[in-house]
């Protein structure tokens, strides 16, 4: 087996070696991106959706609650808004959404549905959770989910949901009197809850992986190549000459040329060795002659 | 009716202020016995009568802070010679946000047939053919009422509540404005009126301009609307006797405002002897 066929098998094998431990690695991190990146992606929107409310809740409802008392307007009331924002965000990112999953809502559509009540009546088991993270599996595909509680931390909420004798008369005008009373303080009415597909992520996570593995398949490609044309032309040849002139030596060719040596590698050194080897035979022969 | 007597309060508050905001086209002001139009910037005082065009929307400042704002098609007369700084609303609507900072006297805003006077509170009153009806939207609120009687059965109001007081029936509440009154009130009532645009380095005084001495169609809704708020208003348009039309226009309706009566046809001094003139005691006004 030439010595080229064995370097380059050498080579292949360490480079599939490579490949496929820096393909797995690399998948299990672009894996865990993707997860964190989703999961940045739903808190960021959890804290759009958190920015909205508190931004209703301090300068929209302020203007609003003279004109309350004439004609109930959802648009001073936080979770209307947030929900508001996040339908108008949907007409770009329709994988995207946002509810405020309530088991008693004043507003029937935020009334929990199905997994949603699992997860209202997980932070009302547990007083302490603060954040729920999740996955299911949705209309889109994989999805996760993102939920925090909401629960009544300022009482002036209860103006609004304790008693229907005690909610402004236009609320009740708007929303009827059956839904929305009986909430109590500190109690975890409901739950924010933003659900985030991993179709996009991943897919990014993939293309980056493929993009990663065709650089390392072409850095290879280039190295096999220049590697190659280094050992053809720095070792393979000289030692070829070499032994084609070691060869004539051999069969009494004697006056056969030097073995010519440039520069100061190796083979240089090895074919000056040789040269003289071949000089310091060539005088001990004619000496033996004469 | 349930005439609301004011003649306890009456004895001499000022009211000053001045327009803020005047949208759609000039409305008009009686001041003395000339007419005037005015805009954004035009002061008010007691004893102005203004009357807003179908378009109008205005607010005024009042000197103690208090904001007033009137309705389009209205007509609101600042009491003279009142001890309670008070708006007399003789037709459409008006809105009373009284010293918001909480401080100052009291005021009221009267119909004909209900009112309120609040020292700091927020009140909507609207004056139509049939019906007075009032709404408290804030603040601390008196209703001012009489019964049949003609005795005081002033009450104080809850926030919200709305009532509303019919000719011969008596004055009736409900929780909340009815549908009817919200829909019919100015939409900018629906806010907080605004204050402090008079300190604005932006705001301009505007002086009304004169248009002509009134015509007695221009003051008859002032000299027939009820007795205790008519003080002052013989010495205010004597001189416009001088004007013949005003003249006979006033002869004519003469049993609406009796005390012009000697006005316009003074008795003979008795000691000449001679029959004092065939002048019918005029009819009480009607209340």
């Amino acid at each position: 087996m030439k010595l080229i066929l064995k370097f380059n098998l050498v080579l292949i094998a360490v480079f599939l070696i490579g490949l496929a431990s820096s393909y797995y690695y690399a998948s299990r991190l672009a894996q865990r991106n993707a997860r964190a990146e989703i999961q940045e992606n739903a808190r960021i929107m959890m804290e759009s959706a958190l920015a909205v409310r508190a931004y209703t809740n301090s300068q929209i409802k302020p203007l609003l609650d003279t004109q309350i008392k004439y004609k109930f307007l959802p648009q001073s009331v936080p979770s209307y808004s947030a929900v508001e924002y996040f339908n108008n965000l949907r007409k770009s990112f329709p994988e995207y959404s946002y509810k405020e999953a309530t088991l008693n809502p004043t507003n029937l559509r935020d009334r929990a549905d199905g997994w949603e009540i699992d997860v209202v009546n997980h932070f009302r088991e547990n007083v302490d959770a603060k954040e729920l993270i999740g996955d299911r599996e949705g209309a889109t595909g994989q999805t996760l989910y993102l939920a925090r509680p909401l629960r009544i931390n300022d009482a002036t909420c209860l103006r609004c949901h304790s008693t229907v004798e005690s909610a402004p008369p236009t609320l009740i005008d708007q929303y009827g009197a059956a839904n929305g009373f009986g909430w109590q303080f500190k109690e975890a009415v409901g739950a924010q809850i933003v659900t985030v597909p991993y179709t996009l992520p991943q897919q990014r996570a993939n293309s980056s992986l493929r993009s990663f593995v065709y650089l390392l398949v072409g850095v290879f490609l280039f190295l096999f190549v220049t590697v190659n044309l280094l050992l053809l032309i720095l070792v393979v040849r000289p030692v070829r000459r070499l032994a084609l002139t070691a060869d004539q030596v051999s069969h009494g060719a004697m006056d056969a040329p030097d073995f010519a040596t440039t520069g100061g590698d190796e083979i240089a050194a090895l074919g000056q060795s040789f040269n003289r080897m071949r000089n310091s035979m060539v005088t001990a022969i004619n000496m033996l002659q004469e | 009716m349930l005439l609301l007597s004011l003649a306890p309060l009456l004895a001499g508050a000022a009211l000053n202020g001045v327009v803020t905001i005047a949208d759609g086209e000039p409305f008009t002001i009686i001041r003395g016995d000339k007419l005037l139009t005015a805009a954004k910037g035009a002061g008010i005082a007691s004893g102005d009568f203004i009357e807003t065009q179908p378009r109008n929307f205005v607010v005024a400042e009042l000197q103690d802070g208090s904001v007033v704002a009137i309705g389009a098609s209205s007509r609101v007369y600042l009491l003279e010679r009142a001890d309670t700084p008070t708006f007399v609303l003789l037709r459409g609507w008006l809105k009373l946000d009284a010293h918001p900072a909480g401080k100052g006297r009291v005021q009221s805003a009267v119909g004909s047939r209900l009112g309120g006077s609040t020292r700091q509170g927020v009140l909507v009153l609207h004056s139509g053919d049939r019906a007075d009806e009032a709404f408290h939207e804030a603040g601390a609120i008196t209703l001012l009422l009489r019964d049949r009687a003609g005795r005081r059965i002033d009450r104080e109001t809850k926030v919200n509540e709305f009532f509303v007081g019919e000719e011969r029936s008596p004055v009736t509440s409900a929780p909340r404005p009815s549908e009817e009154f919200v829909a019919a009130m100015p939409v900018p009532f629906r806010d907080p009126l605004p204050d402090g645009l008079a300190k604005s380095p932006r705001f301009r005084p505007n002086e009304p301009k004169f248009v002509r001495d009134v015509s007695y169609a221009d003051v008859n809704v002032l000299l027939t609307m009820p007795r205790e708020w008519r003080g002052g208003f013989v010495e205010r348009f004597r001189g416009r006797l001088k004007d013949p039309a005003f003249f006979a226009a006033m002869d004519a309706r003469l049993s609406l405002h009796p005390e012009w009566t000697q006005i316009l046809h003074p008795l003979p001094p008795p000691e000449q002897g001679t029959t004092p003139p065939s002048v019918q005691p005029a009819a009480a006004p009607k209340n």
